[in-house]
């Protein structure tokens, strides 16, 4: 007997450049780290960080996934600094930040900024400067950034989560019927064109009353929350105490 | 470089219109307000290129940032009274009038 229903359904979206083609491959591994799977099982960022084994987290993934893929996944998977999480450079930062060209640390005008008022302030000796400084990289860590869409490096980190992997097929889907096959004069007209669609649309309420903005803030708070809980658990256990 | 550009022009408009509109792209919304607050405060009265840009696009992110229509429906109108024939202000003011949840998509 032959199936009759379709059993691979494949999807294309048309994308303004083709480094954000190239970047929404990064975005959907961000988004499957944090996939918790039927039966709501800890995702495999949530068991990287509960067991501390990269390994244990990737074994969910198929044996056919790639090399490349598994590497990528490794890098999204690898514990944070304590220190600034400037990782977040190159994390994809979601769809609101899909489109942007790539910028880093010579371009980040809001370090640049805290780093100049730190040199400028007196400190009593070298610990009490040393102090403030990893005040200042936690300070950069969990604040807005402009260049970041206005969410915070933490924010940029963690990746995305399901809500959010909806919202962007649902963008791209969009994006896709209005700019498919149509003439732009050039890929920069492309671009612009749609960050402000992208710009209208992550403000306007849905259904619920919220934004697609707040959606994706509050989704990547409660994965953020999510890890600090399984972090935390792995280390009640190895230090004896009961997990609260 | 704009920055730099500001720093040379510090009385002109166009590098703060530009700062205030890449703000925007970048989804820097508090940024691209304050840009573009800058750019109006500068814009002389008769400016009617440069100066309706800037009241259209204050109106539009002042409306997302916000949700201040009236204020978003006064800058499109003053970007209109500059620049009567300004298809894209028409556009805006009429989505701003017409529906509760008008978006610039």
């Amino acid at each position: 007997m032959v199936e009759d229903r379709p059993i691979l359904q494949l999807k294309h979206h048309w994308f303004p450049t083709r480094a954000s083609g190239e970047r929404s491959f990064l975005m959907r591994l961000e988004f499957s780290v944090n996939q918790r799977s039927e039966g709501n099982e800890p995702s495999m960022a949530e068991v990287a960080c509960s067991s501390g084994d990269i390994e244990r987290a990737l074994s969910i993934f198929p044996s056919f996934v790639p090399g490349k893929v598994r590497r990528e996944l490794r890098r999204l998977l690898r514990p944070w600094p304590t220190g600034r999480y400037t990782e977040a450079y190159r994390r994809s930062g979601g769809i609101l930040n899909l489109f942007t060209p790539p910028w880093g640390e010579e371009e980040d005008e809001v370090w640049a900024a805290m780093l100049s008022r730190w040199e400028a302030q007196p400190f009593a000796d070298a610990n009490e400067k040393k102090a403030a400084y990893l005040a200042l990289e936690q300070q950069w860590n969990t604040t807005p950034h402009p260049f970041f869409a206005g969410l915070t490096p933490v924010q940029v980190m963690v990746g995305g989560g399901p809500q959010e992997a909806e919202l962007a097929e649902e963008f791209l889907d969009r994006l896709t019927r209005e700019c498919e096959g149509k003439p732009f004069v050039s890929e920069g007209e492309a671009l612009v064109k749609t960050l402000m669609w992208l710009r209208g649309w992550q403000c306007q309420p849905l259904w619920s009353g919220q934004t697609p903005f707040e959606i994706i803030v509050a989704e990547r708070n409660e994965l953020v929350a999510r890890r600090t809980r399984a972090l935390a658990q792995r280390i009640s256990v190895r230090e004896g105490h009961d997990s609260p | 470089m704009y920055q730099y550009a500001l720093a040379e022009l510090p009385g002109y408009v166009k590098p703060r219109y530009e700062l205030g509109f890449m703000s925007y792209l970048l989804g820097d919304f508090p940024g691209a307000l304050d840009w573009f607050n800058q750019a109006a405060a500068l814009v002389a009265d008769d400016d009617t290129g440069l100066g309706a840009q800037v009241f259209l696009n204050r109106g539009v992110v002042r409306y997302l940032l916000e949700g201040d229509k009236r204020a978003a429906i006064a800058d499109v109108a003053e970007a209109l009274r500059r620049r009567p024939d300004y298809p894209q202000a028409e556009e805006t003011l009429r989505g701003l009038k017409g529906s509760p949840r008008w978006m610039p998509w």
